[in-house]
């Protein structure tokens, strides 16, 4: 008996062990992790310099860990041990309650907050002076779980340095307009066809006729991976990706910074489509691209057929990209700059701001607790 | 390269099999160029200091034999102690040295930079051990430099212990036997050690980690802290000794036992007779008994414990936290002998428990500290002298979502365990063994995968 479980003892083993070395070899490389949505890392380079400066050894480290067979599988194992064995309330931050992934950012950051708050304040007043400025907040949907022991976010004192530093704007709230159902299950965003309500109460404080919901067709794609669903590896539940489209959002011409000066000026590649929807990107490193081709310096949307000659100036985060269409059809026009990749001091180079109407800045709670991304 | 790296788990190991395909005059050479390997990865600059420290030790051991009994014997053996000092101070302590003087003399003395090769202490002591052991004649001198080499390059125990004297693996040198059994018994102490270091230890780690980045503590938190990291600092060095001892086991070594289970001790002297045992003993055997241990008058006994233990901090490291932490041992050892052992032993030994971990828990508050006087603030607030409340929110979230892991590292720091599986695998030992070998294997690399760089806590010794 005791040989027997010596022999079997070393099987298992050896068989764990030179199975996963082999597979490193047998199994095809793969450069970016669709789940963790990044690049992976790369064999290091060998040569004397980064072996005698201890840089190989560590970068070929991060290089295994990054391409181990059935890394998927072993972040899974990781994720069920800790939350189904060892009881833990959260792996990497993230928790699944009530069907959805949820993530604790942290807590509030009142510098970055008041960071944030005197740049909107500080637009407001002096590079949008005589235009109508407004401001609205984004809850991320932790705000609409309750009952729930993971920490939360103090969203209250957030507003309040808002209102204590922006006197330029006027605070449109749209707390009320949303639920936990608003967003999807394993992403941080919100569900277009979920976010009407809240469309139209900010062209109700915009002045703005609403949208209705009649002239808006329903569309869907999945399976939708959010951004939480490969960070914490608790699920395998996807989303349905749904976008509503209208004759406004199929006959908006878009457009962004020509090609050149983003690679030239920003250092970024052009990825924006010209048009409001891209459903070929739900298959991209980000499902959520398809709405306005995601994270871009400036978009544009132009709509020749729109209710009013009014045009919109919108200063958002990801967030914007997927409400934005549905104002589409109130404004002719609606420019969207993301301050996370265009310096606000440019920005007048690259926009008409002459020709705006109105003004919104449009941020999530997340970001404004970071708002030192914002330049 | 680290045991509970992905590095060493499925590259290093593997090619380290072929050890069990080699006929036996290779086995040591093949040793030699793996352990040298080992080491290169993750110092090769510094490599050559540890085949300095080889080599010269070698040659002071063969001088000393031939020598035992003369004044120029006594001369080698200083020598070697020296230059094993000498290695220790100079890559070790020179910064420590030039901070500690600027502090005090306001000086502007520019810091070295010098790194701290990893494992320096461990081997800097294992070949001094050497030189002392064939100058009492304890052991005679190794003729082959290769065999001897093996010896204090060994990977399972070069980088953080257990130190092991070269009389207790010399006959292993020359010959020893594989078995399957060894091998087996090996590969489950390794991932025991593997386990102990990635599944909890890791993971008190991340407790700490969450009290160090909370904005607002609560006392309840400091205490949890303190526990955490305790058992963190436990598991994390007897996960490592584990995994070197199932190591050398696998290679037909029988290496010493490093840990006991220390915290069911009664006394801080029974502690220390469970906690890191070999270096315990290096000082006992090697500096506490040759300047007279307890066999001289109670002055110089108290000047004994006091040199042992300042040495003991120091060797923890070149921070004035390390040293503080040493001398609370040192006093409280001298008063378990002088009084309070008096006093124990007509207590309960639940309240011999209590005192022992409470003391224990108090030192390594001071271990913890990040400055020499840090750990009087965390002090402080664990007696309420901070003004913060017994407990908050972010306390209570952390305690349910780590009191799983809390109560795995409470039980897993006592026999339990063991006496468990020992009744489980009575009769279910050739399917549980295996099976459970290979899922703690496969479920530390999950935990590897999910985290990133994971250094043992010894590792700046």
């Amino acid at each position: 008996m005791n040989r027997l479980k010596s022999v079997l003892t070393i099987i298992l083993f050896c068989t764990v062990l030179f199975g996963v070395c082999g597979m490193y070899f047998l199994l095809p490389n793969k450069d970016f992790s669709f789940a963790e949505r990044r690049k992976l890392a790369r064999f290091p380079e060998l040569s004397a310099a980064s072996v005698f400066e201890s840089e190989f050894s560590g970068k070929l480290e991060d290089y295994l860990l990054d391409h181990i067979p059935f890394r998927e599988s072993f972040r899974r194992i990781n994720a069920v041990t800790r939350t189904s064995v060892l009881g833990q309330k959260d792996v990497n931050g993230l928790w699944l309650e009530k069907g959805h992934i949820f993530k604790y950012d942290g807590p509030l950051q009142p510098k970055q907050a008041e960071y944030g708050a005197k740049l909107i304040e500080k637009l407001a007043k002096e590079m949008f002076d005589g235009k109508n400025v407004y401001y609205s907040v984004i809850p991320d949907k932790n705000y609409y779980l309750t009952g729930s022991d993971h920490p939360r976010f103090e969203y209250e004192k957030l507003k309040d340095i808002l209102v204590e530093n922006i006197f330029s704007a006027t605070y449109i709230n749209i707390f009320d307009t949303l639920s936990l159902e608003s967003y999807y299950k394993t992403d941080s965003h919100w569900s277009q066809e979920k976010i009407l309500p809240t469309a139209n109460k900010l062209l109700g404080g915009m002045g703005m006729p609403p949208a209705n919901e009649k002239d808006f067709t329903l569309k869907s794609l999945s399976p939708f991976y959010g951004v939480y669903s490969g960070q914490a590896a608790l699920t395998s539940s996807s989303d349905v990706i749904n976008y509503l489209s209208s004759d406004y959002t199929d006959s908006a011409k878009v457009y962004g910074i020509d090609k050149e000066t983003l690679k030239n000026v920003f250092g970024v590649e052009d990825t924006l489509v010209p048009t409001v929807y891209a459903p070929e990107k739900l298959s991209g490193t980000d499902g959520y691209d398809i709405f306005l081709s995601g994270a871009q310096p400036i978009v544009v949307m132009e709509c020749k057929n729109a209710k009013t000659d009014r045009e919109l100036i919108l200063l958002r985060d990801s967030y914007g990209s997927s409400i934005s269409p549905l104002m589409l059809g109130a404004y002719s026009k609606i420019t969207l700059v993301d301050l996370r990749y265009i310096p606000s001091a440019i920005i007048s180079d690259y926009i008409d701001i002459e020709s705006a109407d109105d003004v919104l800045f449009l941020y999530s709670t997340s970001l404004l607790n970071s708002s030192m991304l914002m330049k | 390269m680290l045991f509970s790296g992905i590095t060493f788990l499925y590259f290093f190991l593997p090619v380290a099999a072929i050890y069990f395909l080699l006929p036996g005059r290779f086995k040591n050479a093949f040793l030699l160029i793996i352990s040298l390997l080992f080491y290169f990865f993750g110092e090769p600059i510094y490599i050559s200091l540890l085949l300095f420290s080889s080599v010269s030790d070698w040659l002071h051991g063969l001088y000393i034999e031939k020598r035992r009994g003369t004044k120029q014997a006594k001369f080698a053996l200083v020598s070697a102690v020296v230059i094993n000092i000498a290695l220790l101070v100079v890559f070790k302590y020179t910064d420590f040295f030039i901070s500690t003087i600027n502090t005090i003399f306001s000086a502007n003395i520019p810091l070295t930079g010098i790194e701290l090769p990893i494992g320096i202490s461990f081997f800097t002591f294992q070949t001094m051990s050497y030189s002392i052991d064939v100058y009492r004649g304890d052991a005679h001198a190794e003729k082959n430099i290769a065999s001897f080499a093996t010896y204090v390059c060994l990977f399972p125990q070069l980088i953080a212990g257990p130190i092991v004297r070269y009389t207790d693996v010399a006959k292993e040198l020359d010959h020893r036997t594989v078995t399957i059994h060894n091998v087996s018994d090996g590969i489950l102490r390794f991932c025991v050690g593997l386990g102990k270091k990635v599944l909890i230890a890791n993971l008190l780690g991340e407790l700490c980690s969450n009290f160090a980045a909370a904005d607002e503590k609560s006392i309840l938190f400091y205490w949890v802290n303190a526990i955490s990291f305790s058992l963190q600092i436990y598991f994390d060095f007897s996960g490592y000794s584990d995994m070197a001892i199932g190591l050398g086991k696998m290679f037909g070594f029988n290496f010493p036992e490093n840990f006991n289970y220390p915290f069911i001790s009664r006394s801080i002297t029974e502690f220390w007779r469970r906690w890191h045992m070999t270096l315990g003993t290096w000082f006992r055997d090697y500096v506490y008994i040759p300047l007279g241990g307890n066999r001289v008058s109670t002055g110089k006994w108290l000047r004994n414990i006091a040199v042992v233990w300042l040495l003991t901090g120091f060797w923890h490291g070149a921070q004035w936290n390390f040293v503080i932490w040493g001398v609370f041992f040192g006093i409280m050892l001298i008063l378990e002998k002088l009084w309070i052992s008096k006093l124990l032993s007509k207590l309960p030994r639940a309240i011999e428990h209590i005192y022992t971990c409470f003391i224990v828990l108090i030192s390594f508050v001071i271990f913890s500290s990040d400055t020499g006087i840090s750990f009087f603030t965390n002090l402080k607030a664990m007696f309420g002298g901070s003004s913060l409340p017994f407990v908050n929110e972010v306390t209570l979230y952390n305690i349910k979502s780590f009191c799983g892991i809390l109560a795995v590292a409470l039980i897993g720091a006592t026999p339990l365990p063991k006496k468990i599986w020992e009744r489980v695998t009575k009769r279910t030992g050739f399917i549980v063994c295996p099976i459970g070998a290979v899922l703690l294997l496969v479920v530390s690399t999950a935990f590897i995968v999910n985290g990133s760089f994971n250094p043992f806590l010894y590792f700046r010794f």
